[in-house]
């Protein structure tokens, strides 16, 4: 059984968002004060892992600093095994910044063990510069040889036992307190312990040491809990700056939305709303929800309807971070388009109505349906578009005026009566009765009015026959 | 010499003479005289004007066109007052394919018309201004009309003066006894005509004034104070 260890030292830093990369950061661990992950700039710079936070501004004064985070770091391990499980299927987190693959049986589904390794670092280069890795015979021993930096893949059980022996147990799981014992009786090395078998072993040193040793070399089995990804899609992308205009923030969420277009599109489905949460500096997130009418998966399309929802948000302080939720998952369904049509327009009414209610707001756009009541008032009333019901009018209704007034007005102009009266009396049953008698009436300068008599002989202009 | 026939063709003064105008695609109004003073109908794309009070007839020219494509969306922005459903309905329109929107400013208004007429899901965007429109908006309106294949029907209280817009067609509209005179004020490929007498009361029964026959005296009615 082979196991493929994926050691990321600087997997926080691996998940700030910077626009360029020559700008120095610094991971800096909390309560030692010293620098934990570096990136390459840094490096250049003349810093070092492990560097006091003082003497490092002091050699590099532009250094960006962030405090390690232990939360962020593991959120962004179960992200990177989500984005691993679309090539390999087991694979186990070892926090804080380790993943192990399970290689043997994904080998039925690669040509060879070198294509698969091909496969899965093409995965990982996408979202991940800094990694070690080690392939072995037993997890631990994996583990052992990435953090020792081995980075080959290497099938011979001669050659990785040899490597193995050269490892000091300063890097293994062993506890600090036993390694010290061993150091002090002169064992240093894996080496000294591999000469005993496992029986001596027992009989001098306590058990937890045997089963490691046993794990090591693949005799014991090692208990590992496999990572199931979940099916939502739920993102969290830090920026390594502040931005207050939101129009700078296409690009770190085009990053977000091609993962999300990835994340659908391998399991055919679409979203038809999603969620961004802003996390301002020093103030309460702000939450955005964006939706689509029809669905939509295309990471192009969601920007462009999140770039218009914008438009109608204000920021109360800068932006620090920002993650992305689909919140509702749906089937795909591909809407065909005629082959022959050489429009060049090319939007189905959902999207276009998407698009519509992204910028001017959703209150704004809707679809008007016809009730069955005799009362103008509630024989017609806005709806969400295309959500119409189907109901049959009466027959009656037929000379109804195209636009009614809100409120009634009341009549201020000369008219003359030409169809009438039409007594509307009823509603009764809900507070809303009315007592009208309605006529079409004509005005002096030709316009077409729907007005009505109350019993109190008031006249009221209610509608208009454009 | 190639520079300046370049920028002449550019500022569109050479005259082509293989670059014959095609004849704007129409599709009939509903009232047989309308269809024969614009020479067989309404253009099925572009942007069309319609200059006359509210409530005198405007929609009603237009309603027999509008529900003759079933299956694209009809778009009204900012009418004058509520949509009446029922009202549509009995004319011909499926209410499936109506939209309302309400933009809350002219802007916001104009880009929500262009994003409807572009894309190539609506038949017609009908919509009442409630500001002056400028030059370069129709053009917008154009450019987008053509994308989508569609129809822009604007509705504006009276005519700009001074300046001339591109548009497609603009009518005067005035209320007659009948129906509605109207006036062709520009046409594309074609001329201005005088006005003509277009009677609705086929179409539209009760919205007709009926004639008053002078032999007929009436009833003395008697004062009530």
């Amino acid at each position: 059984m082979f196991w493929l260890y994926l050691h990321c030292p600087n997997l926080q830093l691996n998940s700030l968002y910077s626009g360029c990369d020559n700008v120095p950061v610094a991971i800096v661990q909390g309560h030692k004060n010293t620098l934990s992950q570096i990136n390459s700039a840094a490096q250049q710079a003349g810093l070092a892992v492990g560097m006091g936070l003082g003497a490092a501004c002091a050699i590099c004064p532009r250094l960006t600093v962030f405090p390690y985070n232990p939360e962020s770091e593991q959120q962004k391990l179960k992200q990177l095994a989500q984005w691993l499980y679309w090539v390999t299927s087991d694979i186990s987190l070892v926090p804080p910044n380790g993943l192990v693959l399970r290689v043997t049986p994904m080998l039925s589904l690669y040509a060879s063990l070198n294509e698969y390794w091909q496969v899965v670092q093409c995965q990982l280069e996408q979202v991940i510069s800094d990694y070690h890795y080690a392939l072995a015979y037993s997890p631990q021993a994996a583990k052992l040889l990435a953090l020792h930096q081995y980075n080959q893949i290497n099938t011979d059980k001669n050659q990785l036992n040899i490597q193995l022996q050269q490892c000091s147990l300063d890097k293994t799981d062993l506890p600090h307190k036993t390694i010290e014992s061993l150091n002090r009786v002169g064992v240093s090395h894996l080496a000294d312990l591999f000469r005993l078998p496992l029986t001596e072993l027992a009989q001098r040193f306590d058990i937890d040491l045997v089963t490691y040793i046993g794990r090591l070399k693949g005799q014991f089995k090692t208990p590992l809990e496999f990572y199931h990804p979940p099916e939502t899609f739920k993102y969290r992308l830090l920026l390594s700056y502040e931005l207050t205009d939101l129009n700078h923030l296409n690009k770190p969420l085009f990053k977000v939305l091609q993962l999300l277009e990835s994340f659908l599109s391998l399991r055919a489905k679409q979203t038809d709303e999603i969620q961004l949460e802003l996390i301002l500096r020093d103030a309460p997130s702000e939450r955005i929800r964006v939706g689509s009418g029809q669905g939509e998966h295309k990471a192009i399309r969601w920007l462009e309807l999140c770039l218009l929802r914008f438009e109608s948000v204000t920021l109360s302080a800068p932006v620090i971070e920002i993650e992305l939720q689909a919140l509702r998952l749906i089937d795909f369904r591909a809407d065909s388009p005629d082959l022959f049509n050489t429009q060049t327009g090319q939007m189905s009414a959902p999207e276009l109505v998407a698009r519509l209610q992204a910028k001017l707001g959703e209150s704004k756009v809707n679809g008007v349906e016809a009730l069955s009541d005799y009362r103008p008032e509630f024989a017609s009333r806005l709806c969400p578009p295309f959500n119409t019901c189907d109901q049959t009018l009466p027959e009656l209704i037929q000379n109804r005026p195209s636009f009614l007034l809100n409120r009634p007005q009341p009549l201020h102009e000369q008219v003359e009566i030409i169809h009438g009266p039409e007594r509307i009396v009823t509603g009764w049953w809900d507070h809303n009765s009315i007592s009208r008698d309605y006529y079409i009436a004509r005005s002096a300068a030709g316009r077409w009015l729907w007005i009505f008599r109350t019993p109190q002989q008031k006249w009221f202009v209610h509608g208009l026959y454009s | 010499m190639n520079n300046l026939i370049r920028l002449l063709q550019y500022k569109q003064l050479v005259w082509h003479a293989n670059a014959q105008p095609q004849p704007a695609e129409t599709c009939q109004s509903g009232y047989p005289e309308l269809d024969l003073h614009l020479n067989g109908g309404l253009n099925r794309a572009g942007v069309i004007e319609l200059i006359s009070d509210i409530a005198i007839g405007e929609l009603r020219l237009i309603l027999p066109t509008l529900s003759q494509v079933p299956d694209k969306l009809l778009v009204l922005i900012s009418p004058p007052a509520d949509v009446y459903g029922p009202a549509l309905a009995a004319s011909g329109i499926n209410l499936k394919n109506l939209l309302v929107i309400r933009p809350d400013n002219q802007t916001h208004a104009l880009w929500a018309a262009e994003q409807c007429l572009s894309s190539g899901c609506c038949h017609s965007v009908l919509f009442w201004p409630q500001a002056a429109l400028v030059i370069h908006q129709i053009k917008r309106f154009q450019l987008a009309c053509e994308k989508g294949q569609s129809r822009q029907i604007l509705f504006r209280p009276q005519r700009q003066q001074g300046i001339s817009l591109p548009l497609d067609l603009s009518l005067s509209l005035t209320a007659t006894r009948s129906g509605l005179s109207v006036q062709v004020n520009k046409r594309k490929g074609g001329w201005p005509s005088d006005p003509f007498e277009l009677n609705m009361q086929t179409k539209w029964p009760y919205l007709v004034k009926p004639e008053i026959n002078q032999n007929i005296i009436p009833f003395p009615v008697a004062n009530t104070g």
